[in-house]
């Protein structure tokens, strides 16, 4: 009788436990997706497919619903607030955000991670310190590539191209949106590599919204190597070379788009830096999902890839690979 | 107690009149107008500077109390995409809607997803067909009517034959031509072909066609096929038609590129006006282009969809069949090319 009755409340309490394990199951499964925001400037522009190829891919897989925000030009943080509190009322869970241009935008963005997790893609935040000019430490989680390397990159393409010898030569450099860290880094990565190369920089730019850089390297004198980069304004700038019929300036470039690959395959421009934006899509959404899963799970920063994208390489098999991503 | 009434009575008047200051403050204060630009592909100059143009509109009519945020989006010359990607753009929060169709026969999944969220479309470029637009009283479409394309073409190329023999090079009465067409079962390039043709023949043009080339209205493809045309039929042709100026400019280039000397050469029209082409009829390498009014169309999309959005009047536009507004192609040849260079 005694047997019966242990047997008996064995049985209960796995009755039991099951009944919790499933109705459990039963709400996880009727949870709403979560929602993840994405806030990138211009967001219908080809620089950002094989980003958004990785967002989609990695939203698939995590089951997460991601909203790719309708954007133009974001110019400033009130620009990027209004963004943002429009997704807040619209439910987001989660911000994917490249930082606006500006100093102002660091607090606006700490302000928002303590309400909903954000994570910075493409540029870091552009706030220095004003000891020694390095980038201030934001504590938000970034995924982005390495801007000060690509720059320096594109400088040791100029001069390998060149046999390492472009002394007295002329360059002009066109850089992004003024400003922004990935501007800056950029260009200061490019002039650290040429630093000792004896050349000379005859026009330093920043492109400004909606400006045309084809037209505006048209007021400067011609040089022997123009450093582009910005995607857009490689873009410009390869097309424009399309129409012109004299002997070119070489152009090497930044750029994260398949028409920038195009042009290096129409030989317009010399040499490619590209940086991985499907990694960068990819795993933010992945350490966002993480963090849905578990809300200690701490989102570390990522340092993404980038590729050197010569004529010679783009059929090898491996940058045709990289390629995909962006189709 | 009738006087501590009364200040009850002041208390909740000075309150009223302080939320009714928070209500007004609220409808002051700036809207944002959402437009989200669906193009069936972004490998379209022409497309390409309609949105530029479309853009700076927007952009004028941008105020302290309104700012407009247009996002372009790419098709890829895919309807299934393009279907994808209205999905997204109406997820993402949008209020108007402006949709170069890659397919013109299936606008029903965009139809039915705007008209789920009351959201208005403006189609251009690529007239869907009647019944679509009928569906929902919030469609409309701005563009220009294919079959005028064709004919202005065919009153240029008409123009041009009866005031210079020498296109005739070989005197025996006929013009010996080709097509370059868009693409294959396209309704702009079927109505751009058959009414620059019967143009053609009304005038009283004797006519012998060599051959036709679909180019998918491409330039690099278009230089590809008229160096094969070339290759076959040599100086035999007399006129080269093309659906767009983008091939056009593809056969200047295959022509560029054998080297044929002026006298050697055929006559050239496009449709589109695009500034390359504009160029290339100031320099006598095409010898006519059709204007697309893409800044006309930008202009009437721009206006419509604020017009929408603030549901303010539409009594100034001249609809025909209520929901279409067609802006007319104009001819550009070497006499009034700069007027449209200028613009």
């Amino acid at each position: 009788m005694k047997k019966n009755k242990a047997t008996f409340l064995i049985v209960e309490i796995c009755l039991a436990i099951l009944v919790v394990f499933f109705v459990k199951h039963i709400f996880e499964d009727d949870e709403p997706q979560k929602r993840i925001a994405v806030i990138i400037d211009n967001s219908g522009a080809e620089k950002w497919d094989s980003f958004v190829n990785g967002l989609k891919q990695a939203a698939a897989v995590e089951n997460v619903h991601l909203i790719v925000c309708n954007t133009d030009e974001i110019e400033n943080a009130e620009e990027q607030r209004n963004l943002i509190r429009e997704q807040l009322d619209n439910g987001a869970d989660a911000f994917i955000i490249q930082a606006a241009p500006g100093a102002d935008v660091l607090k606006m963005l700490q302000t928002t991670n303590q309400t909903k997790p954000v994570v910075i893609v493409a540029n870091d935040v552009y706030e220095k310190n004003t000891d020694d000019n390095t980038n201030v430490e934001s504590g938000l989680p970034i995924i982005m590539p390495d801007n000060y390397k690509m720059g320096y990159q594109l400088g040791l393409e100029i001069l390998k191209q060149n046999n390492n010898d472009i002394k007295g030569k002329t360059v002009g450099i066109v850089s992004g949106l003024k400003d922004t860290e990935s501007a800056e880094d950029r260009r200061q990565g490019l002039i650290d590599a040429l630093s000792d190369a004896g050349c000379e920089f005859t026009f330093d730019i920043y492109t400004t919204s909606g400006e045309d850089a084809a037209s505006t390297i048209k007021r400067y004198d011609t040089v022997d190597y123009m450093a582009v980069l910005e995607t857009n304004a490689l873009e410009q700038i390869g097309q424009a070379n399309t129409e012109d019929n004299r002997k070119r300036t070489k152009v090497y470039g930044i750029g994260h788009s398949m028409k920038c690959v195009y042009y290096v395959d129409d030989g317009l421009v010399d040499s490619l830096v590209m940086s991985d934006g499907y990694d960068m899509g990819y795993r933010s959404v992945v350490e966002l999902a993480r963090l849905f899963e578990n809300r200690f799970h701490s989102i570390t920063s990522y340092t993404t890839d980038y590729r050197v994208i010569n004529k010679d390489d783009i059929f090898k098999e491996e940058t045709q690979t990289f390629l995909q991503t962006c189709e | 107690m009738r006087h501590y009434n009364k200040n009850i009575w002041i208390v909740l008047l000075v309150m009223m009149a302080l939320l009714s200051g928070c209500t007004k403050q609220e409808t002051e204060t700036h809207k944002t107008l959402r437009v989200g630009v669906v193009l069936y592909t972004q490998d379209d100059p022409f497309i390409n500077a309609l949105a530029d143009c479309l853009k700076a509109n927007f952009e004028e009519k941008e105020s302290d109390d309104l700012k407009i945020i247009m996002t372009v989006r790419d098709g890829k010359n895919d309807q299934s995409e393009q279907n994808d990607v209205v999905q997204e753009i109406i997820d993402a929060g949008c209020d108007v809607l402006c949709v170069g169709l890659v397919d013109r026969t299936e606008p029903s999944d965009i139809i039915e997803m705007a008209q789920t969220e009351d959201i208005p479309v403006l189609f251009f470029n690529r007239e869907p067909v009647r019944e679509d637009i009928m569906q929902w009283d919030q469609l409309y479409y701005v563009g220009a009517e294919a079959e005028q394309s064709g004919s202005i073409q065919g009153e240029l190329a008409a123009d041009l034959i009866q005031d210079n023999k020498g296109i005739d090079r070989n005197r025996d009465g006929k013009i010996q031509y080709v097509i370059l067409e868009g693409e294959a079962g396209h309704q702009d390039t079927i109505i751009r072909t058959d009414s620059v043709v019967e143009t053609l023949m009304d005038k009283g043009i004797q006519l012998e066609k060599l051959s036709y080339q679909f180019a998918d209205w491409k330039r690099s493809q278009a230089e590809n096929k008229m160096t094969q045309l070339i290759d076959q039929y040599g100086d035999e042709i007399e006129l080269v038609l093309s659906n767009n100026d983008e091939m056009a400019l593809g056969a200047v280039n295959a022509y560029d590129k054998l080297d044929y000397t002026e006298e050697k050469r055929p006559a050239i029209f496009g449709i589109d006006g695009l500034e390359d082409a504009l160029d290339a009829v100031q320099q006598g390498t095409i010898q006519g282009t059709v204007y697309n009014d893409k800044e006309g169309q930008a202009a009437q999309i721009a206006n419509l969809a604020l017009d929408l959005f603030q549901n303010n009047s539409l009594a100034q536009y001249n609809f025909q069949d209520e929901r279409y507004i067609f802006l007319p192609y104009q001819k550009v040849d070497a006499s009034n090319v700069e007027d449209y260079q200028k613009q």
